[in-house]
């Protein structure tokens, strides 16, 4: 819980930044708080087998190496934002305390053993997001993104509430270890708690935009500012599945086989309406959205054959995601600096004037798409084999099928980038700001493909 | 000890009126227009929650659903804030508090 608290005070202290008007010591200060509390994660003290304040939270290595996936990635994307707020956002103190508050509620969603800590952590988590992306405050779209992420987020987080309420009705508590020996001790499970089960599922589907409820992450995800966007769509997105996973593992494991069955079916929805409605796109955000609709059914394949390895593959699986996906926006905004169009045409002729950029580029794509030897396919292949466990063979086989359509839409954006300009050679700068981010994502990138066991067997 | 409502009543009507109260915020959210109707009929849904969370806390003599229902009413207090801000801001912008006011994000 180290991090927890460093984030907290950290987020608090760049408040007081802001508001003294010190701009320009905001990122350094923030940046060495997230440092220092991705090292004090992994101090020997953090790691707690037990649960600790009244049974609130348990930092075992689940939660551990969770927490320090989130802080890895929001330190990536704070580099990213020193150029992007270049242009001295008048609110930049504020904008970064955001941010981290956002990673501390993702913190204690994964380290949750009380429903009512899960509760909290998950709108920790949220309302600095409904509050970033709106953050344009003179942009419709960043308007509309906002409001529609609000009223979707708290009409939901209602259900997930009612959810929690009917189960500890029945069971009569919100400790996770006390639903667990309640379920096991009941021999038929009360239809009230299967319904509460069911309702906090649906928070979790909203949550990481899994079909049925995808319909907000395109609209919201190209309407709020880049950084913004990849944050929610890495960060928030893993939390999500780390808090879920929790959920799943200690809270309900005696009657979580009833609904892997229904999982299952979603998750061969969600990537067949992710990578059907990406064919289509033409602004890069929007693909990418559809993109990481697509990539969250894949990884409920490892939900649906819940094993002891589970958890390692979700976490290889969105550490490789969030990865190619900063590289992607990296591209993306230094091209967009330039030229000032977010379409995917806009990558045309990027070959010709800065193979570097397009070489990035190209792997990313390629992890996306999960072609061997890059790591997206070594996590694809990892979230397969779990499934096929569980004996969903058609399941598998749906979602190999629709990893050659990924294919497609990924290798179109590849495609474009190597075509020629019509009006002749761009030149499209390197920035530094987004070339450092570049350098270190695809460093890991590759490293995580040659030594996927560093986290795939890493607990 | 004085009788309280909780004696009277069984439970099972309780759940029934949580429910139904429950439903009518849901139609209100899913049918109207006006966003302030809109952030009206969420807050009815985290209601009739927080009344379901009170009555089984009654019931089963146990406090800690009656301090589950502080943290629900605090950060639905947090969350109309946010939301009336965000509604601000949009009025300011497009002189509206239709839902569809904003439409320019599709396919």
């Amino acid at each position: 819980m180290y991090p927890i608290i460093i984030l907290s005070l950290a987020g608090i202290l760049s408040m007081f930044i802001g508001a003294y008007k010190l701009k320009k010591l905001a990122l350094p200060a923030v940046l060495v708080a997230t440092l220092a509390a991705f090292v004090s994660n992994f101090l020997p003290q953090n790691l707690h087998d037990a649960p600790v304040y009244s049974g609130m939270l348990k930092f075992d290595s689940f939660a551990v190496n969770f927490s320090a996936v989130l802080m890895g990635i929001t330190l990536v994307i704070l580099i990213l934002s020193r150029r992007y707020y270049r242009d001295n956002h008048e609110h930049l103190g504020d904008i970064y305390a955001l941010f981290l508050f956002s990673v501390v509620g993702g913190m204690i969603m994964v380290g949750s053993y009380n429903l009512v800590m899960f509760f909290v952590g998950l709108e920790i988590l949220s309302i600095p997001l409904y509050i970033l992306a709106t953050s344009e405050r003179n942009n419709l779209l960043s308007n509309e993104a906002g409001l529609k992420y609000f009223l979707m987020g708290s009409f939901i987080t209602v259900f997930l509430l009612l959810g929690m309420v009917l189960i500890y009705g029945m069971s009569g508590s919100f400790d996770f270890g006390a639903i667990s020996a309640y379920l096991s001790s009941t021999p038929e499970t009360p239809v009230l708690v299967k319904l509460g089960v069911m309702l906090i599922m649906i928070a979790f589907i909203f949550k990481i935009s899994a079909a049925p409820f995808h319909f907000w992450a395109p609209d919201v995800y190209q309407g709020s500012p880049a950084v913004i966007m990849v944050f929610m769509s890495t960060v928030a997105k893993t939390a999500a599945f780390g808090g879920f996973l929790r959920f799943l593992t200690q809270a309900i494991a005696p009657i979580g086989d009833s609904f892997t069955p229904l999982l299952a079916v979603l998750s061969a929805l969600t990537i067949t309406i992710g990578n059907l409605m990406a064919l289509n796109q033409n602004n890069l955000k929007r693909l990418l959205a559809f993109s990481s609709i697509a990539n969250a059914g894949y990884v409920m394949l490892a939900l649906v054959g819940l094993g002891v390895n589970s958890s390692s593959t979700v976490l290889y699986y969105m550490l490789v995601y969030s990865i190619a996906n900063v590289i992607t926006i990296a591209v993306y905004l230094t091209v967009k600096e330039s030229l000032g169009s977010g379409s995917i045409d806009g990558l045309k002729g990027l070959y010709q004037s800065k193979p570097l950029l397009t070489f990035c580029l190209v792997l990313a794509m390629l992890s996306l798409a999960g072609i061997p030897p890059l790591a997206g396919f070594i996590g694809k292949y990892a979230v397969f084999v779990e499934a096929l466990h569980n004996g969903y063979a058609w399941l598998v086989v749906l979602a190999a099928l629709n990893s050659a359509i990924g294919i497609f839409y990924y290798f179109r954006v590849m495609r474009t980038a190597f075509q020629n300009a019509e009006e002749g050679p761009v030149t499209v700068p390197y920035v530094l700001g987004y070339s450092t981010v570049l350098v270190i994502c695809t460093l890991v990138l590759l490293v995580l493909g040659i030594f996927p066991n560093v986290v795939l067997n890493g607990w | 000890m004085e009788k309280s409502i909780f004696d009277t009543v069984p439970l099972e009507q309780f759940i029934i009126l949580s429910l139904i109260l429950f439903c009518i915020g849901m139609v209100g959210v899913l049918r109207r227009r006006n966003m302030i109707v809109v952030f009206m009929s969420i807050e009815l849904m985290l209601n009739a929650v927080n009344l379901l969370a009170v009555a089984f806390s009654a019931h089963r003599g146990d406090p800690s659903g009656q301090v589950f229902v502080f943290f629900v009413m605090v950060v639905a207090a947090a969350e109309v804030a946010l939301g009336l801000a965000i509604l601000m801001m949009i009025y300011r912008n497009v002189k509206s508090v239709d839902i569809n006011a904003l439409k320019q994000l599709k396919w």
